[in-house]
């Protein structure tokens, strides 16, 4: 394997709408910042890997064809990668294919959704789910996560005022990222009695539809060494994948159990594997966890090892994971603060990277060495796991 | 994939038509098994699928979500890719070159019978400029084909006569030749069909400690994008092409001459003409002529396009079937990406003789 990092990134910021450029350019923006940031030009990048997940958000179908020229990428290798929501977190992965095959020397992962196109984001994602068994029962995002928190209500006791502290709190730490969509310091009560969205979540718990764009530039030794950049080194990497049928996930016959989350344990047994990671809450200094629900920080806490079963709700309440803490968990304010759905994965990519390399501006998390980064598809059944570290890998892998 | 780092083994293939009345879920079970039966595995021992194909044509969103488990990927390694489905091999080889798989699945179909192809074609073009005008395909690629055949100074007869010669060899009976968007005819276009492919590839070591011999090894791969106007491309338009067989024969270390078949992308006999071309088979403005020439060493091992192919997975399609002929000998397999083939894959193979070994 060639060893390979990330040195450059780029993100705009997320907003609800972007009426000031059109698809390609907010793009463009993204991809010069990371391009900057790397210290290299277009002319530098031997293959594109683009993140873009459902078009129908945009309004355009393949339109990550569109945007070839307007980012000087013609004539190069380019492919797009589509996982559902995970579809960030794969580009990452399949940029980092790329570089450590040895195929290609320098990379960009870029990618940009403009969801306030389309009118009802919800009515689309029901046109997910199976036709004949499940899209009639009014599935989507949100109902699918609101089944996945009752479930972990009635096995773990997690309760909906350590859902409101995780909401309360990722918009606290949101106000310190200047590209967050949602942010700002809300009285509890405000989160506690917010309008209903799908029982047991309400408005604060769901994340937002957002507009922006993200970009990564994934380089291998030879030019990390030569150019002396710094990076983010990508010392492992791991998918998970479930079907689709929550059903099959949460019956008594199930191999593995709907609220645990195990498409992440999965993928993250797989990157700590390859980065040596064996006590997680020991051996990370930062995770970036695409977390689109509250309840979601309380099972990723659990899926990534943080925390045993039944000891991330009150863990999470309790601040244990705030700024200054040991390990900290979405100080970017995550995902309950901002959704371009179709690159969020890559977005938990960025913030972690800056984090390595030390250009989180406001909410630097202090001497980050080792983040971890996620992201999730489907109906929770696309996963994906990133481990970046400060220190180059030594010894072959 | 490298020259350097060695082949690829491709320990099974297949490839299938979907069957009257089967879902698509079926349909990919079914083909996926089909590979995995032929490289005598079972989905057990593999730790990885990569996926191909597009929701559009698939007439749903995500379509991942309900096609990913029967192609193999519960509790693996998925990713999907929405280009082609030489793309999706390049992604399975890259994470084996990479030493993060050792053996995995490729699957890729294409079910376009459950989708508008004309409005999911329309919803393609970017809004501003090019939607008002509807320059959709086969519309985009007549533009080219125009411009081609009044640079090379010939005429529409060469489409025609060139588009007999696939329906003969096709056994086709002979169709009135309507226009579908001058210069092309309807005549011009393949027929489509819904099915898919599906492949396992390995890293060498996995290969070496097995009982099965191989069915071929992947040598090389190459892919490029071209800008999305089809104005704003460079003559001539198969440059694109024309790096990425430079690319997938460097990381094969074979020459173009030592490629004993050629299985290039024919969804159009324009298509087909900028395919021999851009590989080198004929210099700029003589494919055509190449093509009614006897030397056409075209589509030898796998399907003529003309017998029906599914288009999202033709690269792969040919490559299961080159993988499953008799005798060995290199192969070279072309796809083409989006309108007016705005890209291109290329895939080198070496084909074995499973009894020899």
């Amino acid at each position: 394997m060639i060893e390979a990092g990330i040195v450059g990134v780029g993100e705009t910021p997320y907003r609800t709408r972007r009426t000031d450029v059109n698809y390609p350019e907010l793009v463009q923006h993204a991809t010069l910042q990371a391009l900057e940031m790397a210290e290299m030009t277009m002319g530098d990048i031997d293959a594109v890997v683009y993140a873009m997940a459902p078009t129908e958000f945009a309004g355009v179908s393949d339109i990550d064809k569109w945007v070839v020229g307007s980012i000087g990428a013609a004539g190069k290798p380019w492919m797009r990668v589509h996982l559902g929501g995970a579809t960030g977190g794969s580009a990452a992965a399949v940029g980092h294919f790329h570089v450590a095959s040895g195929q290609y020397e320098n990379v960009l992962v870029v990618g940009g959704d403009k969801v306030a196109e389309t009118p009802d984001a919800q009515f689309i994602l029901n046109l997910i789910w199976d036709p004949f068994y499940e899209r009639g029962m009014g599935l989507n995002t949100i109902t699918m996560a609101a089944l996945q928190t009752v479930r972990h209500m009635d096995r773990y006791g997690t309760t909906t005022a350590q859902l409101d502290q995780v909401a309360q709190r990722a918009w606290r730490r949101a106000m310190r990222n200047p590209n967050a969509h949602l942010s700002g310091d809300l009285p509890i009560e405000r989160v506690r009695d917010a309008p209903v969205v799908a029982w047991p979540l309400r408005r604060y718990d769901c994340c937002p539809r957002s507009t922006g764009a993200a970009a990564i530039v994934i380089s291998g030794q030879r030019t990390i060494d030569d150019r002396r950049l710094p990076a983010a080194w990508i010392t492992g990497s791991g998918h998970g994948a479930n079907t689709v049928f929550i059903g099959d996930r949460a019956s008594p016959k199930a191999l593995e159990e709907y609220c645990d989350w195990p498409e992440l344990r999965s993928a993250a047994e797989n990157a700590y594997r390859q980065a040596g990671i064996t006590d997680p809450p020991n051996q990370i200094d930062v995770v970036e966890c695409y977390a689109p629900f509250s309840i979601n920080e309380v099972t990723g806490v659990q899926a990534l090892g943080l925390r045993e079963a039944g000891e991330a709700g009150p863990a999470l309440e309790r601040g244990e994971f705030e700024p200054g803490s040991d390990v900290e968990f979405n100080p970017s304010g995550g995902t309950l603060c901002a959704n371009p759905i179709a690159i969020t994965g890559l977005v938990r990519t960025c913030d972690a990277a800056l984090q390595i390399l030390d250009r989180a501006g406001d909410f630097q998390v202090h001497d980050a060495r080792r983040a971890v980064c996620t992201a999730v598809g489907g109906s929770f059944q696309f996963q994906t796991c990133m481990v970046l570290d400060r220190e180059r890998p030594e010894g072959k892998r | 994939m490298t020259a350097t780092a060695g082949a690829l083994p491709i320990l099974g293939a297949d490839r299938a038509p979907r069957l009257e009345g089967e879902r698509f879920e079926e349909l990919i079970f079914r083909v996926a098994a089909g590979a995995l039966a032929d490289a005598g595995l079972d989905r057990s021992e593999i730790d990885t699928v990569t996926l191909s194909a597009s929701d559009e044509r698939d007439g749903r969103s995500i379509s991942s979500m309900l096609s990913s488990a029967p192609a193999g990927g519960v509790l693996k390694e998925v990713t999907k890719v929405t280009d082609g489905s030489l793309h999706a091999l390049a992604v399975g080889a890259m994470k084996v070159q990479s030493g993060l798989s050792e053996v995995g699945l490729v699957v890729s179909w294409d079910v376009a019978s459950e989708a508008d192809l004309q409005v999911a074609a329309f919803t393609a073009l970017e809004p501003f400029a090019d939607r008002p005008v509807g320059a959709i395909d086969p519309a985009a690629t007549a533009l080219l084909a125009s411009a081609y055949l009044s640079r090379a100074g010939i005429g529409v007869g060469a489409l025609d006569a060139r588009a007999a010669q696939k329906a003969k060899l096709a056994g086709a009976t002979e169709e009135t030749a309507e226009w579908a968007a001058h210069p092309l005819r309807t005549t011009h276009l393949a027929p489509e069909r819904d099915g898919a492919a599906a492949v396992v590839i390995s890293s060498p070591s996995y290969a070496e400690h097995r009982a099965g011999a191989a069915a071929g090894h992947l040598l090389g791969l190459g892919w490029r994008l071209d800008t999305y106007a089809p104005g704003e491309r460079a003559w001539p338009i198969w440059g694109p092409l024309r790096s990425a067989v430079a690319d997938a024969l460097g990381r094969a270390g074979v020459e173009l001459d030592s490629i004993a078949s050629f299985e290039l992308e024919d969804l159009n006999v324009f298509a087909e003409c900028m395919a021999v071309e851009g590989v080198g088979l004929a210099p700029e403005g003589h494919g055509f002529e190449f093509l009614a020439s006897e030397a056409d060493p075209l589509n030898r091992l796998a399907d003529d396009g003309w017998l029906g192919l599914p288009s999202m997975c033709t690269g792969l399609w040919r490559l299961a079937q080159v993988c499953r002929a008799e005798g060995d000998g290199v192969s070279l397999i072309h796809q083409t990406v989006g309108r007016g083939a705005q890209g291109h894959a290329v895939a080198i193979v070496r084909r074995e003789e499973r009894e020899a070994k």
